[in-house]
């Protein structure tokens, strides 16, 4: 039994797609709003393009929550021609649809369109978009009651973000782009075990900001043989997350001998923002902080040598869903019953 | 012309460059391209004509010994018409010639043709040895290319012994109707071509003929250029010892013929050569085993080629220590096909092929078999042709399914089996049943990957840890999967393509391919052959992905990092379920 085998047991453990049992319910509620607002759009004349899972499931790196809620996240694409000027007509369309269908605080936001599910934990954010004959993409933004200064189409690009997430068309092989998923799992893991305390700064810990800092920072820890080291990985990744330029020292807090840090990370794509930008000092320190001792800790397991001693500061790392080593099970073949081959004599 | 005058300054100032070097040279009067170069050794002097072909300095001049017949034997130094004395100082594909610095691969390559001439001349023991180590070359000198050449088929005996004889296939000049047999026996099978044409109905007996052994230490060193055969023959026989002389005699006294041939098996630096001596004479005479019956023959060399296991396999390229050994190979698809014939060709010794297929018109571009076969059993009909393609071959072929080949006493009674039947999920379940039956006959699984992406072997052997669960083991998941994990292409993908629908499938691969997959897994079974396994190990080779990136198919990690070309990786896995 390998370090190896109990970080892929733990991912395992924590990971959840669109697929996985867990999120059948999420799953299906999804799927039968969508038909609603497919119907709701038809009757108000907008002219769906398509539509695209966004947000961690769109992107492989969906975990299962700690005491929260399941995310749906949806994007609807509508033809330029047909979407009203005003963007947040068409998401005030959205809002009635979830309204109807049972959920709870259903609200515009500013990016999005959210709201709760009454009676299951599923809580649902949808976007609407709008494209023209170029492919050039535009996300509908703005309040309920938002002014036309604070109401417009704004550029955007969605699914250059998920390719990017998912280093498409960047000669990566599968076995670094799973190591990829993996890492930005066991962070958003280790992220909601940390501050299962402070649940409020939990949340400003944005799941695609951890995601962005990987993708940009990932050293793959991968043998010639395809043999993946995680813990190796991590260890080289966060190193460069904490070498790299998204921690700045604040001056001020300098002077009285404080080390304070803010952070800044930028969406690699169109509109570039910086994804941490209301909150970026209020949980820059902590998390840097933070990071730096999950990083001590993870080289301190590289130097042990005792499989449950370094599991067990694993799990005090990512919580009780990293195990302790056990015996060996008659083990059966994994995954599909058949499966297509490339070879033959 | 103005080539002409080109060789000629060229030639001038070859010859200035070698008198620079204070060698003794002038152009030949006779031969515009040719220069004389002398040289004194031990207050022997001697001549060498360099002749410059047109070819020079592409390739190294000829260097020739002049005045030949006044130096008698004279080691790697040839003799025959037209003055060919030719000193060997290696053939051209031995030496990477400068040919940027004509004078340099003159002088130099002069001198190598120098200190062969000189020592031969001046240190006689080195002559005798070297004339003797290179008899069957110098016999060649002697021997007349009118005549026939000989085939002696099997072991040498250990004792001197008559011998029968079956003339040559009439009207036949070349190929193995063209040689004379010696010692054919009706135990031969004559499933390989050799035998075959051996014991052919249209040989005829033909004389009488006796097999002589030369010990080394008796050995005169061969005929000097201007010595007869009869007389180099009768020289040697006053070397034997007396009670050889005798027996010889006797053997004289007790046959008489017209035609007589004689072959000398000699041992030369410990390998079996074979030359012979053709006699003949006007009248019924007493075999020239004696020089008190020698008058009435004439002799002429001739060669003898050995047919034996011993004498050919080290020649030709095997391998004696496998000749003993029994290999199975289940699967004789394109793969397999060349396993067989690389294993065979190797020296293996027994082979037995089982593949209840027959060969199709589709199999034909990436099979060993011949065209003449198709629609036979691929199994039988490789046999067929492996036996007779090699005289020391055993085979026989099984047109059965590997499900029939599940006993144990069958797989356990070879040396290695290989499995080479791209079926994957029935590879699986006769590893399993060798695991459960704990038949430890050492097995190589072989397969390769579509597109020219690769191909591998893997070889293992129950209670040795590394086996063959342990390659579809998960690289990530660490469990059993349906994919091996050697593989260059990523799972699950679509690559199997049909001529014409269903039960028209086919793997896109070619017959470099399936060579290039047959040599990995020879190599591999070799090595398990005689070395034996400490552990599971497997090999690849990795081709080029242009043609698989270009349909969009995905490949592996190992595939973009794998540098273990020609090495073999251990396969064990600590998580193994069945070896760990």
């Amino acid at each position: 039994m390998s370090l190896q085998k109990q970080y892929v047991k733990f991912h395992n453990t924590i990971k959840l797609s669109r697929e996985s049992e867990a999120y059948r319910d999420a799953r299906e509620k999804d799927d039968s709003i969508y038909k609603k607002i497919k119907d709701a759009f038809k009757d108000e004349g907008y002219e769906i393009i398509r539509s695209k899972i966004l947000g961690s499931m769109g992107v492989h790196t969906g975990i299962e929550p700690l005491d929260e809620d399941h995310d749906i996240d949806r994007g609807v694409f509508i033809t330029k021609e047909s979407s009203p000027d005003n963007p947040v007509d068409i998401k005030k369309v959205v809002k009635k649809v979830l309204t109807d269908h049972g959920f709870k605080e259903s609200k515009i936001k500013k990016p999005c369109v959210t709201a709760d599910y009454k009676s299951k934990p599923i809580h649902i954010d949808y976007v609407v978009f709008r494209e023209d004959f170029n492919r050039d993409v535009e996300l509908a933004v703005g309040k309920e009651h938002s002014n036309e200064d604070n109401r417009k189409w704004d550029s955007s690009d969605p699914e250059g973000l998920s390719d990017w997430l998912t280093w498409k068309d960047e000669q990566k092989t599968s076995a670094q782009r799973e190591q990829y998923y993996r890492l930005v799992r066991y962070l958003k893991r280790w992220r909601d075990h940390k501050y299962s305390s402070n649940k409020s700064d939990r949340k400003k810990v944005y799941s695609i900001g951890l995601a962005i800092m990987l993708r940009e920072s990932m050293k793959f820890s991968i043998d010639t043989s395809g043999v993946a080291d995680d813990n190796q990985a991590l260890i080289d990744t966060i190193t460069n997350i904490l070498d790299g330029n998204y921690f700045s020292l604040q001056v001020i807090p300098l002077l009285s001998g404080i080390y304070k840090y803010d952070i800044c990370v930028n969406l690699p794509k169109s509109p570039y923002r910086d994804v941490f930008n209301d909150h970026g000092e209020k949980i820059g320190t902590t998390l840097r902080n933070r990071l730096n001792s999950l990083l001590s800790a993870l080289k301190e397991i590289r130097d042990e040598d005792d499989l449950n001693k370094q599991c067990e500061k694993l799990r005090s790392e990512f919580g009780d869903d990293f195990n302790l080593p056990d015996k060996i099970e008659q083990a059966k073949a994994k995954g599909p019953g058949v499966l297509g081959i490339s070879s033959g004599a | 012309m103005f080539w002409v005058f080109l060789v000629e300054l060229n030639i001038q100032e070859l010859a200035d460059h070698l008198i620079s070097q204070t060698v003794k040279v002038r152009i030949d009067k006779n031969r515009p391209s040719s220069l004389i170069s002398q040289h004194t050794t031990d207050g022997l002097t001697y001549s060498i004509r360099i002749d410059l072909s047109g070819d020079f300095p592409w390739a190294l001049p000829n260097f020739h010994l002049v005045d030949r017949d006044s130096f008698g034997s004279c080691a790697h130094v040839a003799w025959g018409k037209d003055e060919y004395a030719d000193i060997c100082i290696g053939s051209d594909e031995s030496f990477s010639t400068n040919f940027d610095s004509p004078e340099l691969v003159l002088s130099e390559s002069l001198q190598k043709a120098v200190d062969i001439v000189s020592r031969s001349l001046t240190d006689p023991t080195y002559n005798k040895e070297e004339l003797r180590r290179e008899f069957v070359g110098v016999w060649r000198f002697h021997a007349q290319n009118t005549q026939p050449r000989g085939q002696f088929l099997g072991s040498l005996p250990k004792l001197d012994s008559m011998l029968s004889i079956r003339s040559v296939i009439k009207g036949q000049e070349f190929g193995l109707g063209s040689t004379l047999i010696f010692n054919v026996s009706n135990n031969y099978p004559n499933k390989n071509a050799i035998t075959h044409s051996a014991k052919s109905n249209k040989r005829q007996s033909n004389g009488k003929g006796c097999f002589i052994t030369i010990v080394h230490d008796e050995l005169l060193p061969p005929p000097a250029p201007n010595q007869s055969i009869k007389n180099w023959w009768r020289n040697q026989l006053d070397v034997f010892q007396a009670d050889k002389q005798l027996e010889l005699q006797k053997l004289a006294r007790q046959n008489k013929s017209k035609l007589f041939y004689l072959l000398l098996g000699l041992n030369i630096d410990g390998q079996q050569a074979l030359v012979g001596i053709k006699f003949e004479s006007k009248k019924r005479s007493n075999a020239p085993l004696s020089t008190s019956y020698f008058d009435d023959w004439s002799a002429i060399a001739f060669n003898v080629d050995l047919i034996s296991k011993e004498n050919l396999l080290p020649r030709s390229g095997g391998d004696t220590e496998l000749a003993t050994k029994n290999i199975c190979i289940i699967g004789c698809g394109s793969v397999g096909g060349f396993i067989a014939d690389t294993l065979a060709s190797s020296g293996v010794g027994k082979l037995t092929l089982c593949d209840p297929d027959q060969f199709k018109p589709e199999n034909l571009h990436r099979h060993i078999l011949p065209a003449s076969r198709l629609y036979d059993y691929k199994a039988t009909a490789l046999a067929e042709e492996l036996l007779w393609k090699y005289p020391f071959l055993e085979a026989k072929g099984k047109t059965v399914f590997l499900q029939s080949l599940l006993d144990n006493d069958f797989l356990s009674g070879f040396d290695a089996i290989i499995v080479a039947t791209g079926n994957v999920s029935l590879e699986r379940k006769f590893n399993r049943y060798l695991l459960e039956h704990c038949i430890q006959t050492p097995i190589i699984y072989t397969w390769l990957e579509a597109m020219s992406v690769g191909g591998h072997a893997i070889a293992c052997q129950q209670g040795k840890p590394g086996c063959l669960e342990c390659t579809y083991l998960g690289l990530d998941s660490f469990e059993p999967e349906l994919h091996n994990n050697l593989n260059f292409i990523e799972a699950g993908q679509e690559i199997i393509k049909s001529h014409a629908g269903c039960g028209t499938e086919f793997l896109p691969y070619s017959t470099v391919d399936s060579r290039l997959t047959a040599t990995l897994s020879s190599r591999v079974a070799i090595k398990v052959l005689n070395n034996g396994l400490q552990h599971g190990i497997a090999a690849s080779w990795r081709g080029d992905s242009s043609q698989i990136k270009s349909k969009k198919i995905e490949l592996t990690h190992r595939y973009y990092h794998f540098e273990k070309v020609g090495e073999d990786i251990a396969i064990q896995k600590d998580c193994c379920h069945a070896c760990g």
